[in-house]
């Protein structure tokens, strides 16, 4: 178990990003996870297909693409509730420190599970329990992961839930869910999954369901809160805007296929592979005039299929493209994976 | 065609009695919420217009009350000047064809148990449009129209995906050739890819059937792409309005200089957000109901609230320190 260094943490507080800047972090270069060949398979549909990436301690990654590209399945495999025995999942997960887990038992991930990943869901009002107090379900991971005394961790899910930005902290604890706005429901769950210091922070789409300001308010908590910890935290969007503006590196996904990935400024500044380029020609800006709208169609999920899943809605598609699947391979900066990439 | 505001709205108010928090079970002391307070709007032929804001700030309050189902509390909501509350007879049915909705919902708003023939062909029933040996063909053409292949015709809501839910709710309000298309929050909860799809729908529908469209979003990207014009809501009340591409070029009230920070452009800081959340509606203090989140508030901003004034011929706002052009 992780000693707690929330006590020294708070004390330096004043971060560049809080005036205003981007919020750089301080990204060692040890890797803090590594993805390597993992794959799903269902039945004769392959999920995922062969995804690779990895995660710098300290930095934030993005999983990016449109419902279906496997973005859910990944973050559910990274926090271990999609393992080898039950489901056909292949390939290997390796935490720093804890060896490939993909294999690991369920008693292994109990000690894993919140203690060193844990995870943002998309909905914090279903997420939460409707039955049970904001500070029950703030303490009991306290209590059991930490192993803290009542009152210790009450004291403790007070200074979380001030550290999240929730005013009046103590009389929110025996608040109901219900009794809280989607903002501050989404908070609660941000405190609750820092609670123990992960290393690995999972958010899925974490402001899907909030207002604007609100979402900005929680994307730079995140951001914040995980480098003051010195975590890694990956993000699950949709909107590449956003992730330009909160991921060090992306992964681009299509039909659970990684076709493009590397560090934002250079993926979503100058997008490489057709299908990139077409989920960033469909974010509106202030300016947009004209959408160039991608073609209705989703990826099949056939094993057998031999292309790459995106040919039949993709421009630029050779006849070589639906019959052999491109690899990834480096070029200008990033991994690509397209037999005819944009210049 | 007349040049005649289609909707126009004159000071409306619409307040809501809630219990008031803490009193005992039985006690019937009651406070006013106001959802709606003073808004003046108006909506003319060919015309689209934006209704942006967070939670909170009255647009489906305002969307019901454009549609005849709450009716304000104080002021007027006209329909080509007559009172929606008070339409009756022929005047009546000529508002329900003529004003379409589609809703924030899609699955919600459809029925479950009616194939999507049915669902498309109802307007055209209940307005008697078409004969029942052309009722195919019509609600094959909508289809089309909106780019659904007719073959899905005979197949019901729980086959379908979001993005053709969306376009099954579309053809359905334009069945009943409306002359507006209301729309809440009609695209969120997309993909951006199916939300790039839809908005061009609208977008081209709106421009080819010369269409007047009110559109609730709280995208400030989608009202720029899609209206020529824009008003900000906050807490009930309209704060900002004008050309869209004014007012999001040089906003003038700093709550719409806050949500064009807040929303997310590629590769700019993530700006200090906003403090706080949107207050609750309810016992409003005097002054500017955005003074307390308002980094330009003075003194003055909390003693009295600032009305909508005309700034230019285009522009209004409510301000008492605007930002400078």
């Amino acid at each position: 178990m992780k000693p707690l260094d929330l006590g020294t943490a708070r004390a330096s507080t004043t971060l560049p990003a809080a005036l205003g800047g981007r919020i750089e972090p301080a990204a060692g270069t040890e890797p803090l996870l590594k993805v390597e060949g993992l794959s799903l398979t269902r039945g004769e549909s392959l999920i995922l297909d062969e995804v690779a990436f990895s995660l710098r301690r300290g930095a934030t990654l993005g999983l990016l693409g449109e419902s279906g590209a496997g973005k859910s399945t990944i973050a559910l495999a990274l926090i271990g509730l999609l393992r080898k025995p039950e489901v056909g999942l292949s390939g290997t997960i390796t935490l720093d420190g804890e060896g490939d887990v993909v294999d690991a038992p369920e008693k292994a991930w109990l000690k894993l599970r919140g203690r060193r990943v844990a995870m943002i869901f998309q909905d914090a009002s279903a997420a939460l329990n409707p039955c049970f107090t904001i500070g029950r379900q703030i303490m009991t991971p306290l209590r059991r992961v930490l192993g803290l005394g009542r009152s210790a961790a009450r004291v403790r899910a007070i200074e979380l839930l001030e550290s999240v930005g929730l005013n009046d902290a103590p009389s929110r604890l025996s608040a109901y869910p219900h009794q809280l706005s989607g903002g501050m429901q989404q908070r609660v769950m941000i405190a609750i999954a820092l609670s123990s210091n992960p290393d690995l922070l999972l958010a899925d789409e974490p402001t899907s369901a909030l207002d604007v300001t609100i979402q900005a308010q929680i994307i730079r908590l995140i951001l914040e809160e995980t480098r003051r910890r010195s975590a890694s935290c990956i993000f699950v969007l949709h909107d590449l805007a956003l992730a330009s503006q909160c991921c060090d590196d992306v992964v681009v996904l299509y039909g659970g296929q990684v076709v493009e990935t590397g560090p934002s400024r250079i993926v979503l500044d100058a997008p490489m592979h057709p299908y990139t380029q077409a989920l960033k020609g469909c974010v509106l800006e202030f300016d947009t005039e004209e959408l160039e709208p991608l073609p209705s169609g989703a990826p099949s999920f056939a094993s057998k299929s031999p292309g790459c899943r995106f040919a039949d809605r993709c421009a630029r598609a050779l006849d070589k493209c639906a019959a052999t699947k491109p690899p990834l391979v480096a070029t200008r900066g990033r991994k690509l994976a397209c037999w005819n990439p944009l210049p | 065609m007349s040049t005649a505001p289609i909707f126009r709205l004159l000071d409306v108010q619409k307040a809501y009695d809630v219990d008031a928090k803490g009193g005992s079970l039985f006690s019937r002391a009651k406070r006013r919420l106001r959802a709606l307070d003073g808004v003046r709007l108006s909506l003319a032929p060919g015309e689209s217009l934006a209704i942006v804001g967070e939670s909170g700030s009255g647009k489906t309050t305002l969307l019901r009350v454009l549609l005849g189902l709450t009716h304000p509390t104080d002021g007027r909501a006209l329909f080509r000047e007559k009172d929606i509350a008070s339409l009756d007879g022929v005047d009546r049915d000529r508002f329900c064809r003529e004003v379409a909705a589609i809703y924030q919902d899609a699955r919600g708003s459809l029925n479950p148990r009616m194939s999507v023939l049915d669902l498309i062909a109802e307007p055209l029933d209940h307005h008697k449009l078409c004969t029942n040996s052309d009722r195919s063909d019509r609600v094959a053409a909508l289809m089309s129209r909106v780019g659904l292949s007719p073959a899905m015709m005979s197949r019901y809501v729980s086959a379908l995906s979001g993005g053709q839910l969306r376009r099954i709710a579309i053809a359905r309000a334009l069945a009943s050739e409306p002359s507006v298309l209301v729309a809440d929050e009609a695209v969120s909860g997309l993909d951006v890819s199916t939300q790039a799809q839809i908005l061009k729908l609208l977008r081209d529908l709106q421009r080819e059937m010369g269409l007047s469209l009110l559109f609730i979003t709280h995208d400030l990207g989608v009202a720029a792409y899609l209206c020529d014009r824009i008003a900000v809501m906050y807490l009930g009340r309209v704060v900002e309005a004008g050309l869209t591409r004014e007012v999001l070029k040089a906003p003038a009230h700093p709550y719409t200089r806050a949500l064009l920070n807040a929303s997310p452009r590629f590769f700019a800081p993530i700006s200090d957000p906003l403090p706080g959340e949107v207050p609750s509606p309810i016992d409003l203090p005097p002054g500017c109901r955005f003074a307390g989140r308002c980094v330009r508030a003075q003194d003055d901003c909390q003693k009295s609230e600032p009305a909508l004034t005309p700034a230019s011929p285009t522009r209004m706002f409510a301000c008492f320190h605007p930002l400078a052009s």
